[in-house]
């Protein structure tokens, strides 16, 4: 203690923080300049701004529209149940779910979870379609959607009712009856219904989206990033990985797990999807318009460009194998005949993960999981 | 000079430890219900990760560990208002150690120094001045305390914040100034100071400061010259990173702790606010006369508690490689917010059957949160993979292998292969041994 309370009183506090200060000095102009960093910091509010206005807006107003249509188009077919007005409301339904593909990423705001109610992505594209359960809901005249059977309702299970089993002789006869028409307007209506809701609600949320531009957890940014990611899992894990087969325990493949099963486009819809999901990392939209994204983003951080470089490598490897697909191949078929496309699919996915996932949230130091919990 | 651990000196310090700690823990507890973190912590996971040692410790029902909660909220207010006070503080000890030994993934260092010092307490005649205990007894009362009852307390502290200083003193840290680098550019709209933070400046300014406080605070607070400077720099650096990183109660906690280095008339000054009774000036009438045995037995077990304190945090040097890398001796260091680190974890599931592998979808089986600590620590690595075997084995899923392609970014580093890929995880076991499965660093 005393020796303790000598070397204090020796101490000369001035002393102490001048040199303290030159250390600083010298530290900080010897290394300024060796490295990359942005010293101007990157705008998170020109990028959301970006984000809301040109990319998430857009999408959710082209998809309402497109589903508007195909309600219409449905309700056309239903009082002229010809095959020329089921062809029109199955390629309408194929332009409205592609559309869906671009608003399914931003799963947060308007189409998060609210009470009983699923994410609008849930809600509306889950699959594979339960058939027992929706031919029941049909035979019971139950339109009223007041259960948490996600897999009677939405995209897929319109189409369902709308392909069928192919032929569309068989759609037609089956939609002699009343009950499963106005279910199929039902279920149509109901997508519309909640789309339409969604797209008008961003018109409020998007300032308040614009406005939370911090970095913590639930911010726009990392709101944006952890849909994203979830999005991009979907499509590796759900939408390729498990009708292949992939998963432990999974002694052969699930080919009828596949998305759009009845319509044969999932290889079409798998596509779109992660152009929309690799749209949000761009910063680019269904325009087209190429502004602030996360690329921009990782450009003014630590390590950014070195990830932005192996990144673009492993998507275009993605891509690669993507369109050595044919955009109309039946991807359960594909799934059954053991395709080493679906393997390289799988496998590409894969490698791409670690970039889009744990590289790309502790670089641009964004909270993405302590929603729950702290750190120290 | 000799230190005389039996020397007498007011008990007002401690008596205002007391109560600042039992708030800042009726606090927390609060907190941690009101989050939902019962449930997301201990009940919704389908996992959880094992502290080495504590295999046994698993969550109760819902139902239980709300009552766990309840017990923890009531002992910290009784520790606060000094009410049954030896079992209070041993009630908090105990709920608040068996919930943190539940889940590896919620470790924290404060965590660990509140575990610590709710043990500490139990001994420490903390309630015999401005307490419940005091009004329904008031021959317990006393003015003062051997002075080990208090120094125990900052020793402690100094503990804490001189090992996170030392951890600082590392290549990265002031020379690259990592992870503050990475960390400040996404605190730019931090009111008043957000606009400086983008600047590389700012990251060395933050990394020496940092580092210089930690390792010097505690000497500041000591001499009375410099203590109330001190102070405000103790309230601005926990206020500041408080409002950075996503820390929770811990700011506060040290802000409070800290007041322990104030002198004796200043705690005086601060009881009479809470019992006007309270003598103006100590009195120093009635010493605490602890058996001379019981006062010696708890100064033997302290010295042996602060030998394990200062000696543990070395024992990374028993291991090869670098220490952020492997982890191996990096808990119960007092190393806090020394790295940016993170993992993808992928894990292939053999099946005995098939000879297929099957790759695990991570978030079926953990919330993200534990999903994100499992990525880059090896021990839980391994732990999963061990979990994962028995969950599928439970579903007669017979598992042959199961080994984990990891990928870890550590800093920025473009992110590199953590262990060996083809290492059959189910074969190996926890121990204090090497791990030489994990790959190195260097490339």
């Amino acid at each position: 203690m005393y020796l303790c309370r000598l070397v204090l009183n020796r101490f000369n506090m001035k002393k102490f923080t001048h040199s303290l200060l030159v250390i600083l000095l010298l530290v900080v102009t010897g290394c300024t300049d060796k490295t990359p960093d942005n010293d101007n910091g990157f705008d998170r509010t020109v990028m959301l701004q970006h984000f809301s206005g040109n990319i998430i807006q857009p999408a959710f107003r082209v998809c309402a529209e497109e589903t508007e249509t195909l309600k219409q188009f449905i309700e056309f077919f239903i009082q002229n149940p010809d095959e020329i007005n089921l062809k029109i409301a199955q390629e309408q339904w194929k332009r409205a779910f592609e559309l869906f593909q671009y608003i399914r990423p931003f799963t947060f705001g308007p189409a998060a979870e609210q009470g009983v109610n699923k994410s609008l992505a849930e809600e509306l594209g889950t699959f594979p379609v339960n058939v027992t359960a929706t031919e029941n809901y049909i035979n019971t005249n139950d339109t009223l959607f007041n259960n948490f059977a996600r897999d009677t309702r939405g995209f897929l299970a319109l189409e369902y009712l709308l392909f069928g089993n192919g032929n569309n002789t068989d759609v037609l006869n089956s939609f002699t009856d009343l009950k499963r028409k106005r279910y199929a307007l039902a279920v149509a209506n109901q997508i519309f219904l909640k789309i339409r809701s969604a797209r008008y609600d961003w018109q409020a949320y998007g300032l308040s989206f614009v406005a939370n531009n911090g970095t913590d957890a639930g911010s726009s940014v990392s709101l944006l990033y952890n849909e994203f990611l979830k999005s991009y899992e979907l499509i590796k894990n759900y939408k390729v990985g498990l009708p292949s087969g992939n998963r432990p325990g999974q002694t052969q493949p699930e080919p009828q797990k596949v998305e759009c099963y009845y319509s044969k486009q999932s290889v079409y819809m798998i596509k779109r999807h992660f152009e929309a999901v690799h749209g949000i990392w761009l910063g680019k939209g269904l325009n087209g318009a190429d502004g602030a994204g996360f690329k921009e983003y990782l450009s003014t951080a630590v390590g950014g460009i070195e990830l932005i470089a192996e990144t673009e490598k492993q998507v275009s490897n993605v891509n690669t194998v993507l369109s050595s697909i044919d955009d109309n191949a039946d991807l359960s078929q594909l799934i059954n005949a053991n395709s080493t496309k679906v393997s390289d699919l799988n496998t590409e996915l894969q490698k791409l993960t670690r970039y889009y996932k744990s590289d790309m949230s502790s670089v641009l130091g964004i909270a993405i999981t302590y929603t729950s919990g702290d750190g120290d | 000079m000799q230190y005389r651990p039996l020397q007498q000196t007011d008990i007002a310090p401690l008596a205002v430890f007391r109560i600042a700690f039992g708030l800042m823990m009726t606090l927390g507890t609060l907190r941690f219900m009101l989050l939902g973190w019962i449930e997301e912590h201990y009940t919704t996971p389908l996992f959880h990760f094992h502290y080495y040692g504590f295999e046994f410790i698993e969550p109760l029902n819902l139902a239980g560990m709300y009552v766990v909660h309840a017990l923890m909220f009531a002992s910290a207010l009784g520790i606060m208002l000094g009410a049954f006070y030896r079992w209070s503080a041993l009630t908090f000890f105990l709920t608040f150690t068996y919930t943190e030994l539940i889940d590896l993934t919620y470790y924290l260092n404060h965590y660990y120094f509140v575990s610590i010092v709710a043990l500490v307490m139990v001994f420490l005649p903390a309630h015999r001045c401005c307490s419940v205990d005091v009004k329904r007894n008031p021959s317990i009362a006393v003015d003062t305390v051997p002075r080990w009852c208090i120094d125990v307390i900052k020793l402690q502290t100094a503990v804490v914040y001189t090992y996170a200083g030392i951890a600082k003193i590392n290549y990265e840290w002031l020379i690259e100034a990592l992870p503050l680098r990475i960390w400040l550019p996404a605190q730019d709209t931090l009111p008043l100071i957000g606009k400086i933070m983008p600047y590389q400046a700012t990251a060395y300014a933050f990394s020496w400061i940092g580092m210089l406080y930690d390792c010097t605070i505690v000497w500041w607070l000591m001499n009375s010259k410099t203590r109330p400077w001190a102070y405000v720099s103790v309230i601005i650096f926990h206020v500041l990173t408080g409002m950075m990183f996503q820390i929770g109660i811990f700011p506060m906690v040290m802000i409070t702790t800290t007041l322990i280095f104030f002198s004796n008339g200043f705690h005086r000054k601060l009881l009479r606010f809470f019992d006007k009774k309270i003598a103006p000036v100590c009195a120093y009438e009635k010493a605490l006369s602890y058996a001379q045995q019981k006062s010696r037995l708890a100064i033997a077990a302290l010295a042996a508690h602060f030998t394990f304190q200062i000696i543990f945090p070395w024992r990374f040097m028993l291991y090869p490689g670098k220490l952020f890398w492997t982890e191996q001796g990096y808990r119960f260091s007092w190393r806090v917010m020394l790295m940016e680190k993170a993992g993808t974890a992928t894990f292939y599931v053999q099946d005995a059957r098939t000879g297929k592998e099957g790759i695990v979808v991570n978030s079926e089986f953990l919330n993200q949160h534990q999903e994100k600590q499992m990525a880059f620590q090896p021990d839980m690595i391994l732990q999963y993979a061990h979990q994962l075997k028995a969950w599928y084995e439970n579903k007669n899923i017979p598992v042959k292998k199961i080994r984990a392609e990891v990928y870890v970014t550590l800093n920025g580093s473009r992110s590199r292969l953590y262990i060996d890929p083809n290492v059959d995880l189910t074969q190996l076991y926890d121990n204090w041994q090497n791990k030489n499965w994990i790959l190195p660093f260097e490339k």
